[in-house]
């Protein structure tokens, strides 16, 4: 149960803690003009973003622990839910507009889902690739 | 580093947990028409960017607790209910035009429900935190 609950705490804050860099460099780069412009980073815009992140990110509790590769391919498939909702439905984050519209929603969800899974891994614990009898010989 | 890490993502879990209780809590209250009954005009509508605020700073609250997480539980658990104070403070100061706000028990309640939220918090920390 306590594991369990573990798992669930280093998901949650790991997808808001991803969701908090991806919408600051999303905003970087709408600044900068690579990408749309973003809402401000006031408060009242950021907070519900973060606590979205972060409750998208709970399903990955169920592969913290596995090996980094297992971790980050989930997160990345993980990321595609909250990009086609915000694509099909719409959503707040991230504005887009026109024909790459599409691209750049995918682009922000998946780069929450790269830090999310890099994260993740790190945090949950992943497992080593180290075999035994494999190591530096005398 | 990691296990450090480690420990605020399970503080921030707590926080955003006791926040979410605490804010349905108040919105039940409101609803309940209990608030009005004590006079305080605060009933607040449940709507999804208003709990996810209140969860986000639940959190953040939490982070505060991170010193003390390797204290004894009673202790945490007194720290947890004095820093349930800090947020509440925040409210009646920072947020509210006057220190009475929505009426004159609202600061109590308030009070309560930071301490309340404090404590789960600390309770929550406890039960994640690595021995």
């Amino acid at each position: 149960m306590r594991a369990l609950l573990q798992r669930l705490a280093l998901a949650f804050s790991t997808g808001a803690l991803s969701a908090s860099a991806a919408l600051v460099l999303a905003s970087l780069l709408g600044r900068a003009g690579v990408g749309p412009e973003q809402a401000p980073l006031l408060p009242e815009n950021l907070l519900p973003r973060v606590a979205e992140g972060a409750l998208w990110g709970l399903p990955l509790a169920v592969f913290l622990g596995r090996a980094t590769p297992q971790v980050l391919l989930a997160a990345l498939v993980l990321s595609l839910a909250p990009a086609l909702r915000a694509w099909l439905v719409g959503g707040p984050w991230p504005s887009a507009t026109g024909p790459w519209a599409p691209a750049w929603i995918l682009g922000a969800w998946a780069l929450w889902g790269g830090i999310l899974g890099l994260l993740g891994a790190w945090l949950g614990g992943a497992a080593s690739k180290a075999r035994p009898g494999k190591g530096k010989r005398r | 580093m990691r296990n450090l890490v480690r420990s605020l993502a399970f503080l921030f879990f707590a926080g955003a947990l006791a926040g979410t209780l605490s804010s349905l809590s108040l919105w039940l209250l409101g609803a309940a028409g209990v608030t009005a009954q004590w006079g305080i005009a605060l009933a607040p509508e449940l709507t999804p960017e208003w709990l996810e605020s209140r969860v986000v700073l639940g959190g953040l609250w939490g982070l505060v607790l991170a010193p003390f997480l390797g204290d004894s539980a009673n202790r945490l658990l007194g720290l947890g209910a004095g820093f349930g104070i800090l947020p509440a403070c925040h409210v009646v100061m920072v947020q509210w035009s006057s220190p009475t706000g929505p009426g004159a028990w609202a600061p109590v309640l308030v009070l309560a429900l930071g301490m309340a939220w404090g404590l789960t918090t600390a309770a929550l920390a406890l039960a994640l935190r690595e021995t």
